[in-house]
């Protein structure tokens, strides 16, 4: 099985990373199109849907992508989630598609008149550009995934597949909710009028956010764990010995135990809001850094 | 025609002199029927806000009425004594009073730099003139570019952005801070007139309950009265905390009343949920170590200030766009204005020369007795021919001068044309200049 991308398909990509760029470019000097008492500034507005335009035509794109590797090609179809190339650009996408939900499910206001809260995209556009470039980077040094590779068929590995994908796309809404906190709560510690915490949700929403992101990601990733242990024990033959010197399963369990942390912090009244964003950036770090480890260590695949 | 403005506004008149010339709605009506009566010629609008009376006129240049006059009118119809009167009043007249208008409808001449509520005003006071039928071709075109204008400065500018009150970048603040109100309670703290006003802006995000403390308890139950409200003894003002979300202060108290010690076992009783504190009081009612804990937004009346500060630094730095569009917009409406003026200066020429090329035509072809049809028909062509071409050159200079925004050419080319072949024309600008009046209304401005 051919995993490595063709030049068109590089091509591609590139030009998706170059629209995003672009978007980036066109947001941060869109930032405040619409002012908090509802004054819209039409140059600025213009810049935000150009930036939107390009932002979903990256998407796209990258779906697009997905599609002509999964199915069109040729003999020899290509599952998104069978190596580190193909995980990337579905880990884009999806970052894509977190954007576009939380773009319209966070400027939702209950009460109160209508505000331009849009910011999300500053904060989740250059996560999908780095997820990007990183699959542009990566295809010099393509690794299929052992489990993937190993088991065949079975309900196991969808199961723990789906779970570990969603599970860590909840856990960057919640990071990405927490970095918005922290934004939002330096402007209001500053006390001057800022344009970039006028264009993000209030402090209760992102601490809402955060905790819904928290939740479902920390249940999906503790079914990821047990079913991962499973495989890996059953399927794939590891002794619980390998298991335990295996840097990814110490650094999965230790995200794991600080997302544990996370959930129950909220319930901790002393460890909410600034602390509680905190940590659910600190739990995407060490996510990052498990992928990171599974990647680039022999032990950790 | 010329276009009059006379009026005192915020900079020129005190709130006294402002509130006894006012006019509401059914004054100023009266107001423009009794001018429409005496100066039938004369168009009008009458704009009056908080923070002015300006009476805009277009009427022929030699008509009436004049400066002097519309001034002893507005202080007959208030009774006002002339002399206490004419000291405040400005008048302008043609660009110098269109531009005013643009101004003041883009709030650049408005208190509070930005506020859009005299685009409203401008448009009511159209309206009324046309109601009354006082507004004109020339007034209507001036206020549907006002309001143009209007539309554009505050599209194509931030200069209505931000907010510029205490009480609004309060409630800005509050929005940031939470999501929703409906399950959020406000404490106001003390009975003060800021207080008031604060709560009055606050009240208006729909709370679910507002808690009023007060050490006159009279006090207390009568505001929280106003907002269906609940007052509480002001000796339970650490319960009260422990239950509200946003509380402001207001107090006069010379200590602060709320300090870090109290504040720490409200959070904890509050289960740290956050909370937003707006001291507006002088001394300040609660220690300024407060604002340091975590889940505590404090902001005193120095903080919101500076606030507005920031917005109103925001706004006049779009001043320079603002002016440049009022500019663009004013020569537009001049050249409108002056074009419709030469008009009747180029007919008037055309009608001289075409009398006199007649009267030369009608002079010649009697003494011809041998001319044939054809030959007078050619010399009647020649005639016909020989005026055109002799006008054509100064009739196209004149309607270029006349676009052009200096408006000195296209005065002077008329003016001029006028004395030359001594023509009779109303309303050229050429004609304006031959009128005595024109150096006392200049001298009245």
């Amino acid at each position: 099985m051919n995993l490595q991308p063709t030049t068109g398909e590089l091509a591609w990509l590139v030009a998706v990373l170059l629209m995003l760029a672009a978007a980036v470019a066109l947001r941060i000097r869109g930032l405040g199109a619409v002012s908090a008492d509802g004054q819209v500034d039409p140059v600025r507005a213009r810049m935000r849907w150009t930036s939107r335009l390009l932002t979903g035509l990256g998407l796209l794109a990258t779906l697009g992508l997905i599609y002509y590797r999964d199915i069109l090609t040729a003999g020899e179809p290509v599952c998104p989630i069978q190596n580190n190339y193909d995980s990337a650009v579905l880990f884009a996408a999806m970052t894509g598609g977190l954007l576009f939900y939380m773009l319209t499910v966070l400027r939702r206001r209950r009460s109160g008149a209508p505000r331009a809260r849009s910011a999300v995209d500053l904060i989740l556009l250059p996560l999908m550009i780095a997820a990007t470039g990183y699959a542009i980077l990566i295809n010099l040094h393509i690794v299929p995934f052992r489990v993937y590779s190993q088991i065949g068929q079975g309900m196991w590995l969808p199961i723990h597949l789906a779970s570990l994908v969603i599970g860590s796309l909840m856990l960057v809404y919640a990071a990405v909710a927490g970095a918005m906190y922290l934004l939002v709560d330096s402007a209001l510690r500053r006390k001057r009028p800022s344009r970039l915490a006028d264009a993000l949700p209030s402090l209760e929403r992102l601490e809402t956010s955060m905790h819904h992101g928290v939740l479902w990601g920390f249940w999906l990733l503790t079914l990821a764990v047990v079913s991962g242990a499973f495989l890996g024990v059953n399927k794939m033959r590891f002794t619980f010995a390998e298991l335990l010197v295996s840097p990814k399963v110490w650094v999965g369990t230790a995200a794991w135990a600080l997302y544990a942390l996370v959930l129950n912090v909220r319930m901790i009244p002393r460890f909410r809001g600034r602390r509680a964003a905190w940590f659910a950036i600190a739990g995407f770090g060490l996510i990052v850094l498990a992928y990171i480890i599974a990647q680039l260590l022999p032990m950790g695949r | 025609m010329r276009i009059l403005l006379l009026g005192c506004n915020h900079k020129t008149a005190p709130l006294a002199i402002r509130e006894r010339v006012a006019f509401d709605d059914a004054k100023a009506a009266a107001a423009l029927e009794q001018l429409r009566v005496h100066y039938p010629d004369s168009e009008a609008v009458l704009l009056s806000t908080c923070n002015r009376v300006e009476l805009y006129l277009a009427r022929p240049v030699h008509g009436h009425p004049r400066s002097e006059e519309v001034i002893d009118f507005l202080a007959r119809f208030h009774g006002v004594p002339l002399a206490d009167l004419t000291p405040l009043m400005y008048v302008h007249q043609n660009r110098t009073a269109v531009d005013h208008l643009l101004r003041v409808a883009c709030s650049l001449d408005s208190l509070v730099l930005g506020e859009t509520q005299i685009l409203g005003q401008v448009r009511n006071a159209f309206r009324l003139a046309q109601e009354r039928k006082t507004a004109g071709p020339v007034l209507a075109r001036l206020c549907q570019d006002a309001l143009g204008t209007g539309k554009r400065v505050y599209s194509e500018t931030t200069l209505a952005s931000g907010h510029v009150s205490v009480a609004s970048i309060a409630v800005h603040f509050a929005r940031q801070i939470f999501d929703r109100f409906s399950d959020k309670r406000v404490l106001l703290v003390g009975a003060g007139k800021m207080g008031e006003q604060t709560l009055a802006r606050v009240a208006e995000l729909k709370p679910a309950e507002v808690l009023v403390t007060n050490r006159s308890p009279e006090r207390a139950e009568r505001l929280a009265s106003l907002y269906a409200g609940r007052a509480m003894p002001f000796g339970r003002l650490t319960e009260a905390l422990a239950a509200a979300d946003i509380v402001i202060t207001s107090t006069g108290s010379t200590e602060p009343i709320i300090d870090h010690e109290m504040m720490a076992a409200v959070c904890k009783a509050r289960r740290y949920r956050p909370i937003f504190l707006i001291d507006i009081a002088v001394p300040r009612d609660v220690q300024e170590a407060v604002g340091g804990m975590s889940q505590v937004y404090l902001y005193n009346i120095d903080d919101l200030q500076r606030a507005v500060a920031d917005n109103l630094n925001e706004r006049a730095a779009q001043i320079e766009q603002a002016e440049r569009i009022v500019t663009q917009q004013t020569d537009q409406f001049m050249n409108w204005f002056r074009s419709r003026a030469v008009g009747p200066t180029i007919a008037a020429l055309r009608e001289r020369l075409a009398g006199l090329g007649a009267d030369e035509v009608g002079w010649l072809l009697p003494k011809l007795t041998e001319a044939s049809p054809r030959d007078r028909e050619l010399i009647e062509q020649f005639a016909h021919r020989l005026i055109n071409k002799v006008l054509h050159e100064p009739i196209q200079k004149l309607s270029a001068a006349s676009r052009e925004p200096d408006a000195g050419p296209a005065d002077m080319y008329a003016q001029s044309l006028i004395q030359l072949f001594g023509l009779n024309v109303e309303g050229s600008p050429g004609a304006e200049r031959v009128e005595g009046e024109d150096a006392q209304e200049k001298a009245a401005e």
